[in-house]
């Protein structure tokens, strides 16, 4: 026999309380500090430098449906871009208006060249609550000689991110989501599958996906809250929360960054630009330093490894992420890079996969979104704090087995 | 929207077995909702099934939770999500895959068998039956098990376990194997703030894996009949053949029954 599910089903309850919550676009919701959550992760890469369907992330990502409540989703394509627009900015934007639209142009043309520009293409979802703010995309090139940026003479990187923050936290109405190099990030306020609907993710072809599904525990939704929170080609997906929240973001403020999308997530994303894009640290020392290991761990590494592990310690402690979470960690340059790590003490989910082929490296909060797409695979736990990483090319280079300062090569 | 079929016969011997088909998906990609084949679980239950197999389950959560019926079966194909045989209080559950966290939770009574690995948390406050692991789980594995009477849980691992193996425990038993595994079976803080229960691990432990409260201990006779018994019910489950070298064996117990006291304040009330 053949029993059709009830309409009365959890998911369907769901959906009605979601229906009845306030929503937001791109403008900020008033009366928020930040916000906490309890989600989904899931990234797949392909280390062979293929391509893996945008399908593909959707499936893996929307069969945790209960890691999810309808108030956030997102995701991150890597690797995406023909030759001719792979070595621009790309700057996908949130405008609730054309006004904030018109504005953010005018600030973009003062400090370098659009060299092209167009909508992201989206599609209507019923389901998907409005406001649904415009999607717009830029490929930018940044003029560091433009007199319009307060610090002279710096990199492009550097005038990225004063642009970003300028726009992100004095326009009103725009939120720049993504601002890297062959990458873009897709999110917005609703289901996974809606929002792969929204942006017709099976339309993209991308080296590595990174995803994020919210379930937002303590404050309300809204477009750019939601995940991947992505600066330059750094993008992560977080699932738990940041209890030491206010230190780190006195730590990156007093370093240049601007903390203006209302979640803890955007302080991790500004700690890995600083501490390996600018300070030039290995990713594994990052980890050492955002999830140090105890003082007594300390002890019994060899005399170099220990005084390593204290001067991170001393050196970066405003850096320490206190609290229970787990991430995922993407950047492209200078290859693409997936980094997939827990807290110290392993108080959120976080499974590795690689496909029995060893081509395909699967991270995610649940075994079976691994299983979803990939019926054949390896799974394994890393350990606490220690990184799992992958890059297009390589393989593997960390399991998220090895010791502390095991594999050190940047 | 999205289904489950389902089958109940008759067999020659008067059982009734049950086959539920969860392998459907929505538009969206999306398995079976968990309430929709918890559901269909129990309605088969109800008309009286005592063999059930399911298949294509992918991520759903509770599987079989609180079920109550000691001649129950339950088969398991694909991936059973959190919280599998939560509440479990009598059945048999088989899963041929791996399970994810939360591996019977709270379970009283019954028995839970994984072909493959269960992650995190598995058999949380477990106060009676078996869990019965073929490779390795997670963090946290056991964690606040008690025991009561006769009621007396046990959970048996063939592969390696993450850290606070035991921590908070009160009562039963765990056995970690260690199979196939170059490092200690076992991480750190094994057995924290333990004040009832044995921990077994077939491997090397050092001290400084110990947790507050914990200390490697010797093995008596009642320790090896414990193991013995454990060890051929984990061979007979998994065709798998273990030796017995009692001084591989190390038990890890509790040092009293008050594992914190005098550890966050010096004078001792």
């Amino acid at each position: 026999m053949r029993i059709e599910s009830p309409r009365t089903g959890a998911r369907q309850r769901n959906e009605e309380a979601y229906a009845a919550l306030p929503a937001y676009g791109a403008a900020r919701p008033e009366g928020s500090s930040y916000i906490m959550g309890g989600c989904g992760i899931a990234g797949v890469m392909n280390m062979a430098g293929e391509k893996v369907c945008g399908d593909r992330i959707a499936r893996m990502l929307s069969t945790m449906s209960e890691r999810e409540n309808g108030l956030g989703a997102g995701y991150a394509a890597y690797g995406l871009f023909p030759d001719d627009l792979k070595d621009l900015y790309c700057l996908q934007f949130l405008f609730d208006d054309e006004k904030a639209m018109t504005v953010t142009e005018e600030y973009l043309k003062n400090r370098g060249a659009i060299v092209r520009d167009e909508r992201v293409p989206t599609q209507r979802v019923d389901s998907l609550r409005p406001p649904r703010p415009i999607v717009w995309r830029y490929f930018f090139r940044p003029d560091p000689r433009s007199e319009k940026f307060r610090t002279k003479e710096q990199s492009e990187d550097e005038c990225m991110v004063e642009a970003v923050m300028g726009i992100n936290g004095a326009i009103p109405g725009a939120i720049c989501i993504s601002s890297g190099k062959d990458m873009a990030v897709f999110k917005g306020n609703g289901h996974s599958y809606e929002i792969a609907e929204h942006f017709d993710i099976a339309r993209y072809d991308a080296a590595m996906w990174l995803s994020h599904s919210r379930f937002p525990t303590n404050s309300p939704g809204w477009w750019a809250g939601a995940h991947p929170i992505s600066l330059l080609d750094w993008s992560v997906c977080h699932n738990g929360e940041i209890t030491s929240y206010g230190v780190n973001r006195r730590f990156v403020e007093m370093n240049g960054y601007r903390c203006s999308l209302l979640t803890d997530t955007e302080v991790i994303t500004y700690t890995w630009d600083l501490l390996v894009r600018r300070h030039g640290l290995p990713i594994p020392m990052a980890a050492v330093i955002m999830a140090p290991p105890y003082y007594r761990d300390i002890e019994r590494l060899d005399e170099n490894g220990k005084k390593l592990a204290y001067q991170l310690r001393a050196t970066y402690k405003e850096a320490f992420l206190n609290g229970p979470f787990s991430i995922l960690v993407g950047r492209s340059r200078p290859e693409i890079t997936m980094v997939a790590m827990a807290d110290r003490k392993k108080l959120r989910p976080l499974l590795i996969g690689e496909s029995d082929d060893g081509k395909t490296v699967y991270a995610a909060s649940e075994e079976c979104a691994i299983r979803s797409v990939q019926e054949r695979a390896e799974t394994w736990e890393a350990d606490p704090g220690s990184p799992m990483i992958a890059r297009v090319g390589e393989g593997i280079v960390r399991r998220g087995i090895e010791p502390p300062f095991g594999v050190m090569d940047r | 929207m999205t289904s489950v079929t389902s089958d109940v016969r008759i067999m020659r011997d008067g059982r009734k077995e049950a086959t539920i088909d969860a392998s459907s998906r929505d538009p969206h990609g999306r398995p079976v909702d968990q309430q929709t084949l918890n559901e269909e679980i129990r309605r088969v239950i109800a008309a009286g099934a005592d063999r059930i197999s399911v298949t294509g389950v992918m991520g759903q959560r509770y599987i079989a939770s609180a079920c109550t019926d000691r001649e129950l079966y339950i088969r398991i194909d694909g991936t059973p999500g959190n919280g599998l045989g939560a509440f479990l209080d009598g059945p048999t559950i088989e899963v041929f895959g791996n399970a994810q966290d939360m591996t019977g939770n709270t379970m009283a009574c019954g028995r839970i068998i994984v072909h493959g690995n269960a992650w995190d948390v598995t058999g949380l406050a477990a106060r009676g039956g078996r869990i019965l692991i073929r490779d390795s789980s997670g963090y946290r594995v056991g964690i606040h098990m008690k025991e009561y009477g006769g009621s007396v849980p046990s959970i048996i691992i063939g592969g390696r376990v993450g850290d606070y193996l035991g921590e908070y425990m009160a009562g039963g038993s765990i056995l970690v194997l260690g199979n196939g595994s170059r490092r200690s079976p076992a991480g750190s803080s094994i057995g924290a703030g333990m004040h009832g229960g044995s921990i077994y691990v077939r491997g090397p432990v050092e001290e400084h894996q110990l947790g507050i409260g914990a200390a490697l201990q010797p093995l008596d006779d009642t320790d090896r009949q414990r193991l013995e018994d454990m060890i051929s019910d984990f061979e007979r489950c998994f065709s798998l053949r273990v030796t017995r070298n009692w001084p591989e064996y190390l038990k890890i117990a509790p040092l009293s029954s008050r594992p914190f006291c005098g550890h966050f304040d010096p004078i001792p009330i």
